[in-house]
């Protein structure tokens, strides 16, 4: 018989994932851990190039899976990754935290100490590679929501147009084309105010 | 360098392992909520599967009432044509007015009898009631009697 359970394979997802999501929603702590295990990362990256402070990056993260695991149940499997699910949770974890403490962040909050990976020994001892990730971290948050989101979930999260498409609820097209604007946005900002390579 | 290569490089940014340790032991302690299954979509299927259940309810309602409209319509076309009431009546009248005209026929014969069996009891013996004379024979054999009798 036929299964009815959307195929969806995406290389950004986890092995079995459709199994683990399936038993995290029937209430199994390991298999919720797995994902977690997973997608953790990837949203606390997401998450700290745009808040900035790896405090509230990790605050937020903590409230993404905390939300997703109260909520799991009313998780429906619409033939789109978790992650895509996740990222939502994420982006309405930032525009609330946003709205209710206000944080005004400024560009000096996203400096390189906080993104940069410090169990990374190459980052850390590349003064230059320093320099210009915070550069262009910097210029990724002065672009608008939108691009911020396509360009992570593109360029640094490796999500395809589908998944990235899900995850900021839009066609595939304006993915397409959200992700070519932002790029081209991204290189004027860092022109404009680093010089460039 | 490339910004292509820069975003990859933003790949190694994780987060501190302690500090993810912690947090996934926090989350998986903490008990799920119940998800209740009356969501708004539920409550739209239900008040659609209601309102099917209220419309068909109306049909049958609507089909029951036109077929006795359409019975009436149809049989009673069919009862004019074939029983003329006005053929029935003059029928009924006729009839009625023969019973008269016969009861008429019986009153007047029995007072001839009655007349005849006057005579009778004056000259011979007693005379049979009427309605004996009635139950036994038609009108014609009494009359038949009647004038046989006073021919003699």
């Amino acid at each position: 018989m036929a299964s009815n359970r959307p195929l969806f394979i995406s290389f950004s997802m986890l092995d079995g994932e459709i199994k683990l999501v399936e038993n995290a929603v029937r209430g199994e702590a390991s298999a919720f851990g797995l994902l977690y295990d997973y997608y953790q990362p990837k949203i606390y990256r997401f998450v700290l190039i745009k808040v900035g402070r790896r405090e509230d990056a990790e605050d937020l993260t903590h409230q993404v899976f905390l939300n997703a695991w109260q909520n799991i149940k009313s998780y429906k499997n619409l033939g789109f990754p978790f992650s895509s699910w996740l990222y939502r949770i994420a982006k309405n974890q930032i525009i609330d935290r946003y709205r209710t403490k206000k944080i005004e962040l400024g560009l000096e909050s996203a400096d390189a100490e906080n993104i940069s990976d410090p169990s990374s020994e190459s980052v850390e001892k590349n003064l230059e590679e320093r320099m210009w990730l915070e550069k262009v971290v910097e210029a990724i948050r002065e672009l608008k929501e939108d691009y911020q989101e396509v360009l992570i979930m593109r360029f640094i999260e490796d999500l395809s147009v589908k998944e990235t498409a899900a995850a900021v609820n839009k066609s595939e097209g304006a993915v397409k084309l959200m992700q070519h604007r932002a790029m081209k946005e991204l290189k004027k900002h860092v022109k404009e105010k680093h010089g460039t390579k | 360098m490339e910004l292509n290569e820069i975003l990859k490089k933003l790949k190694n940014v994780a987060p501190d392992s302690d500090y993810s340790r912690k947090s996934k032991a926090i989350i998986l302690s903490q008990r799920q909520r119940q998800s209740f299954s009356f969501s708004i979509k539920d409550i739209a299927a239900g008040v659609f599967r209601s309102g099917w259940s209220m419309a068909l309810a109306a049909v049958l309602l609507l089909l029951a009432i036109g077929s006795f409209s359409a019975l009436k319509t149809i049989i009673s076309p069919a009862t004019t044509a074939v029983v003329d009431v006005a053929g029935l009546r003059a029928e009924a009248e006729v009839i009625d007015a023969q019973i008269q005209l016969t009861n008429i026929n019986y009153s007047s014969l029995e007072n001839k009898t009655s007349t005849v069996r006057m005579v009778i009891r004056g000259t011979k013996a007693p005379v049979k009631k009427a309605d004996t004379l009635s139950n036994t024979s038609t009108t014609d054999e009494i009359i038949d009697t009647a004038l046989l009798e006073l021919s003699k």
